[in-house]
């Protein structure tokens, strides 16, 4: 097949006449009505004072039959009648969303009911659409109603990693705001159990995170801004970081951080805690105590903590235990306007197994263009992992520390690329 | 107050009508749709206050904003009746030995892929220009119309693209 066939076949996709002659009576409208509301008509020009935009159509020349012709008789039948859908409201919907093509009244009610979406409004008038943001304007009135939801919340240590699939936590529910031209920032939907994953709040200050202990610098564990997290890590303080304590370990030994963790007693020394099945080195519990005695773990890594293997990293961190409770989730970067995308796998054993065999020498850097980004839930700790997939056969590993590039059989990897194209669903 | 000569709309109107009908009809799977979304565009450009330098950029304007109006208009891009389909992309009177089949092969692809591919392969647009559009960097636009077209290939079953 040659190239001269999509162009072909592009001449040919062309809109009926009809609605083509639809569309510009409907321009003849809006001009009718704006002439009507401006009083302008007479004048040499039709004025248009749309509900938000206040433009205006000044008559040319030129000004083509139909559209003269249509804006006569719209004229007449609003003086007659009065316009009714047609004419832009001082609502929030626009001409555009009274261009819903003219079909019986049902048929755009039903329309208009189950797509809000094509409501296209026009953005405040303080937004002006230039070719540089390119975006349409519209009322964001439906966007993202999880937006209400609050971003965090509070669970006991009890509470169970959500079983649903990861097509029900909402995190595909993108709607792009045309007043902001970008896409709402994710807000975690309710599972179907009630509960709701967290976002882990970024904090302003870090430098009390870290701790010196057996010659290692330790540092808490919260993972990224924006994060889907298991497990509370708002108000860190008050809740604990390790949902269940029966993975804490052996007391390793006492250290001192000047607390300020919410309620944390400050400057009490803390104990250290190994985890159960993970390498100290890399991952401790450290218990503090609030000024009610009670005990709150929280999680730290070393951050220069690497393995030569990405197998010994596996095994360091207990990788398959930690994991694959929940659901992987895909995210691939750089989509729509800079705006990450998600993908999600319903069954994801045959992706698990495949990046548990996954192994590769410890490298400088990737090379290449990240094709795949993967996140796995952790929520044995209320975190995740990061894995980023390069076609070269790059594997880079962000788990609690820092990043770790592994270079890995290509053939493995693109393996792994092909099964979430394949059953990855946006 | 924004003056726009209706002259020139209809000029603006002729000119890029198969263009953003065309990414339209092809991101969405619903010919009714489509008329909608080329209905929205050409009434938002007709009713905005906007300020072009030159043609490239009023045609770019155009079809991003028909592929945002086209990504909001069907986010959950519905299933695709193939019976439905084959008959709406007659209409357009291909022919249907083989352009048909390779429109509806197009048609079939996931969405993203298949803005790249009328992007680049219908309209001709060169990768960066597209890239710019489409708000990614050209080597991801590279890679998502390579793998359309290995899905291609696989749907059509061995033909060469």
């Amino acid at each position: 097949m040659k190239r001269d066939v999509f162009e072909r076949i592009e001449k040919k996709l062309e809109p009926q006449d009809e609605l083509v002659d639809r569309l510009l009576e409907k321009a003849g409208e809006l001009a009718a009505q704006n002439a009507l509301k401006s009083g302008n008509e007479g004048k040499g020009e039709i004025s248009m004072e749309n509900n938000k935009t206040g433009a205006e159509i000044k008559r040319g020349n030129g000004l083509a039959v139909s559209l003269a012709a249509a804006l006569a008789v719209i004229v007449g039948a609003t003086a007659i009648f009065g316009i009714k859908a047609s004419v832009p409201s001082d609502d929030e919907n626009s001409a555009a969303h009274s261009s819903v093509r003219q079909n019986s009244a049902e048929q755009d009610i039903v329309r208009e009911t189950s797509k809000p979406d094509t409501a296209a409004g026009e953005p405040p008038e303080t937004q002006t659409a230039k070719p540089e943001t390119s975006a349409p304007e519209a009322s964001a009135e439906e966007t993202d109603s999880s937006s209400e939801l609050p971003a965090t919340w509070t669970a006991g240590p009890e509470t169970p990693p959500p079983e649903e699939s990861a097509e029900d936590d909402g995190r595909a529910d993108y709607f792009y705001d045309y007043e902001r031209q970008e896409y709402p920032v994710w807000q975690p939907q309710p599972f179907a159990d009630g509960t709701i994953p967290a976002i882990a709040e970024e904090s302003p200050v870090s430098e009390y995170r870290n701790f010196e202990f057996n010659g290692k610098s330790y540092s808490f564990a919260c993972g990224s801004y924006n994060e889907v997290y298991n497990q509370v890590l708002d108000g860190i303080g008050t809740e604990e970081n390790i949902p269940n304590e029966s993975y804490i370990g052996e007391l390793i030994g006492n250290a001192e951080i000047p607390s300020e963790f919410g309620e944390i007693r400050e400057n009490e020394p803390i104990e250290v805690y190994s985890l159960k099945y993970i390498d100290s080195d890399y991952l401790v519990a450290v218990r503090f105590l609030d000024f009610n005695d009670n005990q709150r773990y929280f999680l730290f890594a070393d951050l220069s903590f690497s393995r030569e293997s990405l197998q010994q990293l596996f095994y360091s961190m207990n990788f398959e235990k930690c994991c694959f409770n929940g659901n992987a989730i895909m995210r691939r970067k750089e989509e729509y306007a800079g705006i990450e995308d998600y993908c999600f796998i319903g069954d994801d054993s045959e992706l698990a197994q495949m990046i548990l065999a996954l192994d590769g020498e410890l490298a400088d850097a990737p090379s290449g263009e990240m094709v795949w980004q993967i996140f796995l839930d952790t929520p044995l700790f209320g975190s995740s992992l990061s894995f980023k997939l390069y076609p070269d056969g790059y594997v880079s590993v962000k788990a609690f520390g820092a990043e770790l590039t592994y270079r890995c059989d290509q053939s493995a990897v693109e393996q792994i690329i092909s099964c979430i194209d394949q059953n990855g669903q946006s | 107050m924004h003056t726009l000569d209706a002259a020139e709309f209809e000029k603006t109107v002729a000119k890029y009508k198969r263009t953003v009908y065309g990414i339209a009809f092809t991101r969405l799977n619903d010919r009714q749709d489509a008329d909608d979304v080329f209905q929205e565009v050409f009434l938002l450009y007709f009713t905005k206050e906007l300020h072009f330098e030159n043609e490239e950029s009023k045609r770019a304007w155009l079809i991003k904003t028909t592929i945002f109006k086209c990504r909001q208009f069907n986010c959950g891009d519905k299933n695709i009746d193939r019976e439905k389909e084959i008959e709406q992309i007659a209409a357009f009177g291909l022919d249907p030995a083989e352009e048909t089949a390779v429109y509806a092969a197009v048609k079939r692809l996931p969405p993203k892929y298949r803005e790249a591919v009328y992007l680049h392969y219908f309209l001709g647009m060169p990768v960066i220009e597209a890239a710019e559009i489409l708000d990614i960097k050209p080597n991801t636009l590279s890679m998502r119309l390579s793998r359309a077209k290995k899905l291609l290939k696989k749907e059509l079953e061995g033909d060469s693209l």
